[in-house]
């Protein structure tokens, strides 16, 4: 494991053609894909949020791809880092006009599932997301770099500024945490 | 074993977990550390991302900027970062104008379903009632508005979702429009189509005319609602902004000026209301709703009589 778990085919080929050919930047962006959304996902919950920020993600890759360095570190954790700061300049700013948020809006206008649809909702995927609320968002950040992108501990360790040891223990951690909260998410869907 | 010991084991089996794609059965271990290798496996096999409703449209949006070179038109200049290519002053004010447009959309969005019908009713337009209660910036206005931290980065240009026509009436079922004669300077912001749960179904389309000097706004809302939301949930407030009959594309319409939805800050730093104009009718059983800051009833009428599906 180099710090990637998926790594694409031809991966510093077509890096380096993704500034030029549509084609190339368009590979990338399929493989990447659905490993950005997924660690986005588990970060806010919300699937329209996901959306915005994922974009922007890709935006922010696309405009800087330039200066990407693949001596420096995998694209892979290079990408994940962009998408990482997209997640806090979201809280950052959100938490900053909490007062005035759209999606706080939209959620008045739509009301809150009535007890017995929350208990019809048993897929696999929401408990997922439900127990995953339970937990503190270094928490998330951390299993979502882990499974969601497929990083090392040592590239988790780098762009979280903890140690590796520190990321192993904070991962172990957090997983039991999650077993916990999935199973009273789980008993209580039952 | 000790808990760091514990975890040292644990990530080694979860990295020969995401190689392999299956957790090893651990031999002598406590049944919650099997768990954990389970719910390890299933968070590395979960993938949400088919729920996206942009993933084509962004990479086609994507690639497009590839090949026109777009891109580079946003690189800042050597050595500097993207982060800071516009000035602070500027930064700060464009974000407000941002932030202003979010509590007009969001001011003008259905009432809270905490609130209750309004005594106040002054007229219906197909599903929606329009009444002259306090609007929720007109609630809130006087109190102080957040101070921006000066450490946190300069905001990036706002990238958004965009639907095409076509992926946004398929959400919808019903046909999208979109305006087709826009007043000069205005440029499609962006556009979304939701389905709440509660049966709602909602599009809207931003237009926004953007310059160092200048934010105006135009949205296009499509709604449909179900024949039994509460009464409450199709209540607009208005405050005391007048309302006028208007005929729009053959339909009975209303038009309000200037209705106090929209807020920004003073020089004192307290929220105060802004106004906003309205054309609402309903047309085919989708409630319709333009609204912009600045622009008259003559040239709304004009562009509602160019929307095309």
């Amino acid at each position: 494991m180099n710090g990637t778990a998926k790594i694409l085919a031809n991966e510093g080929v077509l890096i380096a053609r993704a500034t030029s050919e549509p084609s190339a930047f368009g590979a990338i962006y399929n493989h990447y894909f659905p490993q950005v959304y997924n660690y986005i996902r588990y970060r806010v919950r919300d699937a329209h949020t996901t959306d915005d920020l994922t974009a922007q993600t890709f935006e922010r890759a696309l405009v800087n791809l330039r200066r990407y360095h693949p001596e420096r570190a995998p694209f892979g954790a290079w990408l994940f880092g962009i998408a990482r700061h997209t997640v806090e300049d979201h809280f950052r700013t959100h938490r900053r006009r909490r007062w005035l948020s759209w999606d706080a809006l939209v959620h008045h206008t739509d009301p809150e599932p009535q007890p017995d649809e929350v208990a019809t909702r048993k897929d696999a995927q929401d408990a997922l997301l439900e127990a995953m609320a339970h937990l503190k968002d270094r928490d998330r950040d951390l299993i979502a770099l882990k499974f969601a992108a497929g990083l090392s501990n040592r590239r988790i360790a780098e762009l979280t500024n903890l140690s590796e040891s520190n990321v192993g223990v904070i991962l172990y951690r957090a997983m039991n945490k999650l077993r916990d909260a999935l199973k009273q998410v789980e008993a209580n869907h039952d | 074993m000790t808990e760091h010991e514990w975890a040292e084991r644990f990530n080694i089996e979860v990295d020969a977990l995401l190689e392999a794609g299956e957790a090893s059965k651990a031999d002598a271990t406590p049944d919650s550390y099997q768990q954990n290798l389970e719910l390890a496996q299933r968070l590395a096999r979960t993938d949400f991302s088919a729920e996206s409703h942009m993933r084509q449209s962004l990479r086609r949006q994507l690639m497009n900027q590839v090949d026109s070179r777009d891109v580079w038109k946003l690189q800042p200049a050597q050595g500097t970062n993207t982060m800071n290519r516009t000035t602070p002053f500027a930064a700060r004010r464009n974000f407000a104008f941002v932030a202003v447009a979010l509590v007009l959309i969001a001011a003008v969005a259905l009432t809270t379903p905490g609130r209750t019908l309004a005594d106040g009713i002054l007229r219906r337009i197909g599903a929606i009632t329009l009444s002259n209660e306090p609007t929720t910036i007109q609630e809130i206005a006087g109190q102080p508005l957040p101070t921006p931290d000066p450490s946190l980065p300069t905001p990036t240009p706002l990238v958004v979702s965009m639907f095409t026509l076509e992926e946004a009436s398929a959400v919808a079922g019903f046909p999208v429009y979109e305006v087709g004669d826009l007043p000069a300077g205005y440029n499609l912001m962006g556009r979304w189509a939701n389905t709440l749960d509660n049966g709602v179904v909602n599009v809207r389309t931003e237009y926004q005319l953007f310059t160092d000097d200048t934010f105006h706004f135009l949205s296009l809302s499509q709604d449909r609602y179900p024949a039994d939301l509460p009464d409450e949930l199709l209540q607009q407030e208005i405050g005391d902004a007048p309302v006028s009959d208007v005929k729009v594309r053959g339909q009975a319409g209303l038009w309000v000026e200037q209705a106090p939805l929209l807020g920004q800050g003073d020089e004192g730093g307290k929220i105060q209301p802004l106004g906003v104009n309205l054309l609402l009718w309903e047309e085919d059983g989708t409630q319709f709703t333009l609204r912009s800051d600045t622009l008259s009833q003559t040239e709304m009428l004009h562009i509602a009589e160019s929307l095309t599906p």
